[in-house]
């Protein structure tokens, strides 16, 4: 019952928000974000899963009761919580929180209804996370759309309806093809409910039967390239990346927060759980052309970012890359290769919080993005460099923080993977972090060293605006130090898709 | 395919007709123009005013109501005729009652458009055709 | 209890003739609240009668010789027919409140009522003719009842015309079927017709019932009266014919269809229908949204959604395939989309109904910030533009995934990938006009607006009922699933 208690509490604690008056909407939204909160850390203390929950492992906290039947197929309410998406779970709760709490003094109209949409993402991300049946789990996936298309068309910058529009139809596609894909492969098989256990385990034992004129082999693979096309754009991979920089760019601080941090992670997140374990033959086959896509999306990445001139679409390019390694863990399907890729997600999410509050603070201070008007902001804005620091020294794996534990999994994974070539496109893949390192560095040498200069007069916002994002560093170095922290369940959860097809490390 | 002929020949004959009527009177009449044959009414009577002119609305309200109880005439006279074996078949309650329904509903309706004013002439400097 | 088995039926037409009591009797006082109060009363009235009935679960009754037969399609249909009225009734109450004959359209709302829920009986090609003409006369007055405003009027006429020459197809198309055939009732049809000698005749006749069909749909290829007659009409009457009506004229189809013309026999015969009904939905959809995203008209892109939707809804007649437990799961789909699509498109319509009478223009920049001065019908507004978008805000959803999954269990991808785009295509227009409400700045600030009373109950039901079939579809689905059985395994 706890992921229905999870979810009832946010729901209702957005519409108390939405219900509340503006003056106290943002104080009662950052006290109601702490429910949640505090429910995804008791859900991780009080963790006991094992297995994989598409695998005929015991996902924690499962319930399943019968909600709907359409067209003869059972659709239950079945929610549980296994070793991949609990990491998520507690990221989301962390990211609403910490955007909460970011939005104070930055959005100064109609709050109630910021606050609320904040909450309902939240509740909707939570939903998408812990669903364990097709349908439910689209239900969500489709929701995020509403309360994130509206953040970004009421409260963003000056092209925010453009961005805006496009995010939302950009992303509606590929969501309606993926529902398609899939729908097709759930009726050539004898399943009787969208179960995502019931349904890879139809796929897993070769129970698709051939149908709508194709072959058995041909209509999976059409449904797994349209699962992975719904992913691909959802997580931004090149090229079905040209949404990103923009909605991230024109969204306001605390909204990219949760866009950058969570929102890409639904894609990971789905790629994992539909594409990589219910088609492990797949997998195997689509290695390589795959990995190779997932280096394409590192290269242009951040060869892309290192063009920008805007601090914040710079960061938003940033998030490319990141989303390519996890695409490139996930290929490899060994061991380390998924659990660093489930790592990398929590670990990303994190340090582009960080970024993207730290830039934030920048524009609100100078009252502009445009890194070749700032210099030597590190004397005036003091806290604000050392987060943007940490964050960009995180972001480019520096040891001991998040990030260089989880492209270190990736990479290992990466290296062991069985399928030909991994190696040199591994390599290949691991020259974007040099790239990465180098635009950052540009960034906060242009940014924080040198003379003084910017377009108007400082005024650097109160120190406890960058409280939240403080603490993601140290959550951040904290799972540097301790990756085992995660790694545990993680490994736990995809141990056992390995053990399936018999990969190692 | 055989009994279609039937009517397409039919439809043929149908359509030559008239046609050939009016091409043999065009060719065997003589042609005499003259004033009288082009007034509206070749009935000797002079026409007064023109040919277009308002009716006052009030005439199409009563033709409609007229339409009404004329097709409800159709619907009767079956019904009168057959009431007597009727009455023996299937006894006086069902083959009154329907006929008192439908009479009743068209007499609501009549009721209503009389209360309502619809059937009330009203006389309008406006129209030429006033009472 | 046992109630007879026409009972809404009854009430519908008993309703309209007491409002025509009512007024004779007192035909000069103000009654604008009683009549619409009984209007909506007989609405619900009958809706609850057709959920007794179907609770009763009698199975087909058939009466008057066959004339009509009463199923759960019937009373599924007739409880959409019944709460679109008292919706359309509730919201009429503020709309018509200035103006002269309120007893005359309140009576052609009953009665167009009663038409449609005959319709949903109907079991013979005499008594679905009767019973569309029953709805399409009050409809064309409806549509004119603004007579002094040119476009009500306008709407009024075009909507005559192009219905007078569907009437005429129809029922040409009837006179051509029985030709082939001799018989009227849907039970000797579909055992005339197999192995029918007069194939030729008869394919003739099916097409002109469907063209007849597709007039009272708002199908391609007469669709095209749509447009004029919802931007036209009094929004109230573009609620009530755009979600009741369309409903009316899709069981009449699936009526005849299903019961009259079995599919079967029909393949044995070399005209496979389903394919024409594909064809055409494939068309109205896309047309139909392809001109919805072209609109600056609010009303008139309500217009073209609607016509977008009835193209969803002909799947249910495209994607039979044969086995009864896939036909029955999309008819049912079909269905229920109507059910949701009965109360998200009135409710829409309403809203608009309400921006008419605020005087708000018709344009989308019109609309634009009406969330500041009117934030809780513009939130009800973008849930049911959302949930029409297929989004999971309302049960819109279910019926229109149902509908894909169907198209999908029936070998037609081809026919929901279509379906898809189309869908993406309509969140765009959708969001569009939720983005002018709610993001665009308005020309004026702080304007204070009247809160009618009965428009906003009325748009408030939709949306909460729209929203309570997303959390709990069982209801609707399972009568609509027997409604769906009653007419396919029949």
């Amino acid at each position: 019952m706890l992921v229905e208690a999870l979810l009832a509490v946010t729901f209702v604690a957005a519409f108390a928000v939405l219900l509340a008056p503006a003056r106290y909407a943002g104080r009662l939204a950052a006290v109601l974000s702490l429910l949640p909160l505090v429910g995804s850390l008791y859900a991780y203390t009080a963790f006991d899963g094992t297995g994989n929950a598409l695998l005929g492992g015991t996902p924690a906290f499962e319930t399943v009761v019968p909600w709907v039947d359409i067209g003869g197929y059972a659709i239950d309410w079945h929610v549980g919580l296994d070793g991949i998406s609990l990491p998520l779970v507690v990221l989301t709760a962390v990211l609403t929180t910490v955007a909460v709490v970011a939005a104070r003094g930055r959005i100064d109209e109609r709050r109630s209804l910021f606050y609320a949409l904040l909450l309902f993402t939240e509740a909707s991300l939570l939903g998408v996370f812990s669903a364990l049946d097709f349908f439910l789990w689209f239900v969500f996936w489709e929701f995020v759309l509403v309360p994130m298309y509206l953040l970004v068309a009421v409260y963003g910058g000056p092209r925010r309806r453009y961005a805006a529009i496009k995010f939302f139809v950009y992303t509606n596609v590929a969501s309606l093809v993926l529902f398609v894909g899939f729908v097709m492969l759930v009726v050539a098989t004898p399943v009787e409910s969208f179960g995502l256990a019931a349904v890879a385990e139809a796929v897993r034992s070769g129970a698709v039967t051939g149908a709508f004129g194709l072959s058995a082999g041909a209509l999976t693979g059409v449904a797994f390239l349209a699962l992975f096309f719904g992913f691909a754009v959802k997580s931004a991979f090149v090229p079905f990346h040209t949404w990103l920089p923009d909605a991230y760019t024109e969204a306001p601080t605390p909204v990219t927060v949760l866009l950058a941090g969570v929102v890409t992670k639904m894609g990971t997140y789905s790629l994992l759980r539909f594409n990589v374990t219910m088609f492990p033959d797949l997998i195997r086959q689509w290695a390589l052309p795959l990995a190779v896509l997932a280096a394409i999306t590192v290269l242009y990445g951040s060869l892309a970012a290192l063009a920008q001139r805007d601090a914040k679409r710079l960061v938003a390019y940033t998030s490319i890359p990141s989303m390519g390694f996890v695409l490139l863990g996930s290929v490899a399907a060994t061991n380390y290769g998924l659990a660093g890729a489930t790592f990398q997600m929590v670990s990303h999410g994190l340090l582009v919080s960080v970024l993207f509050l730290a830039v934030g603070s920048v524009e609100d201070a100078t009252g502009t993005r445009m890194i070749n008007k700032l210099s030597g902001l590190a004397d005036r804005l003091p806290v604000t460099a050392a987060v943007l620091v940490a964050g960009a020294f995180g972001y480019m794996g520096l040891p001991l923080m998040s990030g260089f534990a989880g492209e270190f999994f990736v990479f290992t994974g990466s290296f062991a993977a069985p399928y030909p070539h991994a190696r040199l496109v591994t390599a290949v893949a691991m020259f974007g972090i040099v790239v990465v390192a180098g635009y950052l560095l540009r960034l906060l040498q242009g940014v924080l060293m040198g003379p003084f200069e910017a377009p108007t007069a400082v005024t650097a916002r109160s120190r406890r605006d960058l409280a939240p994002a403080v603490v993601l560093v140290l959550l951040s170095i904290y799972l540097g130090v301790a990756p085992g922290a995660l790694m545990g369940t993680i490994q736990d959860a995809v141990g056992a898709f390995v053990a399936l097809i018999g990969g190692g490390l | 395919m055989n009994e279609w002929i039937a009517v397409g020949v039919f439809a043929v004959v149908a359509a030559s007709i008239p046609a050939v009527m009016v091409s043999a009177s065009r060719l065997l009449r003589p042609s005499v123009p003259e004033k009288g044959k082009e007034t509206v009414y070749e009935s000797g009577e002079v026409p007064t005013g023109g040919t277009r002119l308002n009716f006052n609305i009030q005439y199409y309200m009563v033709a409609l109501l007229f339409v009404v109880f004329d097709i409800e005439t159709v619907l009767i006279f079956p019904w009168t005729v057959v009431y007597q074996d009727a009455v023996g078949a299937a006894g006086l309650g069902s083959a009154l009652a329907p006929m008192l329904v439908f009479i009743a509903v068209l007499v609501v309706g009549l009721g209503w458009a009389w209360r309502t004013g619809v059937i009330r002439w009203v006389s309008s400097a406006n129209t030429e055709f006033n009472t | 209890m046992a109630l007879p088995a026409l009972t809404p039926q009854y009430v519908l037409g008993l309703a309209a003739l007491l409002v025509l009591v009512v007024d004779a009797f007192t035909p000069t006082s103000r009654k604008n609240g009683l009549l619409a109060g009984l209007t909506a009363l007989a609405g619900v009235t009958s809706a609850g009668a057709a959920a007794w009935l179907y609770a009763g679960g009698a199975g087909r009754t058939t009466l008057f010789d066959g004339a009509l037969a009463v199923d759960a399609s019937t009373s599924f249909f007739t409880a959409v027919f019944g709460c679109v009225a008292a919706l359309v009734a509730v919201a009429s109450y503020d709309y018509v409140r200035e103006e002269p004959h309120q007893s005359a359209y309140y009576a052609l709302v009953l009665l167009a009522t009663a038409g449609m829920s005959v319709m949903a009986a109907a079991n013979s090609l005499v008594t679905a003719f009767l019973a569309l003409e029953l709805v399409s006369l009050p409809a064309y007055a409806l549509v004119a009842y603004l007579k002094r405003d040119a476009g009500s009027a306008e709407a009024g006429l075009k909507y005559f015309v192009v219905g007078a020459l569907s009437s005429a197809i129809l029922v040409y198309g009837i006179s051509l079927v029985y030709a082939a055939t001799g018989v009227f009732g849907f039970a000797a049809l579909a055992d005339a017709v197999a192995g029918n000698a007069h194939v030729t005749v008869l394919g003739a006749g099916v097409v002109m019932l469907i063209g007849g069909f597709a007039f009272k749909t708002a199908s391609v290829p007469f669709h095209f009266w749509a447009p004029e007659a919802y931007e036209g009409a009094p929004a109230p009457v573009s609620a009530f014919l755009s979600s009741a009506s369309k409903a009316a004229g899709f069981v009449l189809a699936f009526r005849v269809f299903l019961l009259a013309f079995p599919l079967a026999a029909f393949e044995a015969l070399g005209i496979p229908w389903t394919l024409v009904f594909a064809v055409l939905a494939v068309v109205t959809m896309t047309l139909g949204n392809v001109a919805a995203a072209t609109q600056t008209n609010v009303k008139r892109m309500l217009a073209y959604s609607s016509i977008g939707h009835a193209g969803y809804a002909l799947i249910g007649l495209a994607a039979l395939s044969g086995p009864t437990s896939s036909d029955v799961a999309v008819v049912g789909a079909s269905f229920s989309h109507l059910f949701v699509y009965g109360f998200t498109n009135t409710g829409a319509f309403l809203v608009v109904a309400l921006a008419e009478r605020w005087g708000v223009g018709r344009t989308f920049e019109d609309y634009a910030g009406l969330a500041r001065s009117a934030p809780v019908a513009s939130a009800v507004l973008a849930v049911l533009l959302f949930s029409l978008a297929g989004l999971p805000v309302g049960g819109g959803f279910w019926t229109k995934y149902a509908l894909f999954l169907g198209a999908v269990q029936s070998g037609l991808w081809w026919l929901a990938a279509v379906g898809v785009v189309n869908s993406a295509l309509s969140l765009f227009y959708y969001s569009r006009l939720v983005k002018a409400v709610w993001v665009d700045a308005p020309d004026e600030t702080g304007v204070a607006r009247e809160r009618p009373t009965g428009i906003y109950a009325a748009v408030v039901v939709a949306a909460v009922v729209t929203v309570a079939l997303l959390v709990a579809p069982d209801v609707v689905f399972s009568w609509a699933d027997a409604a769906a059985r009653a007419l396919v395994s029949a």
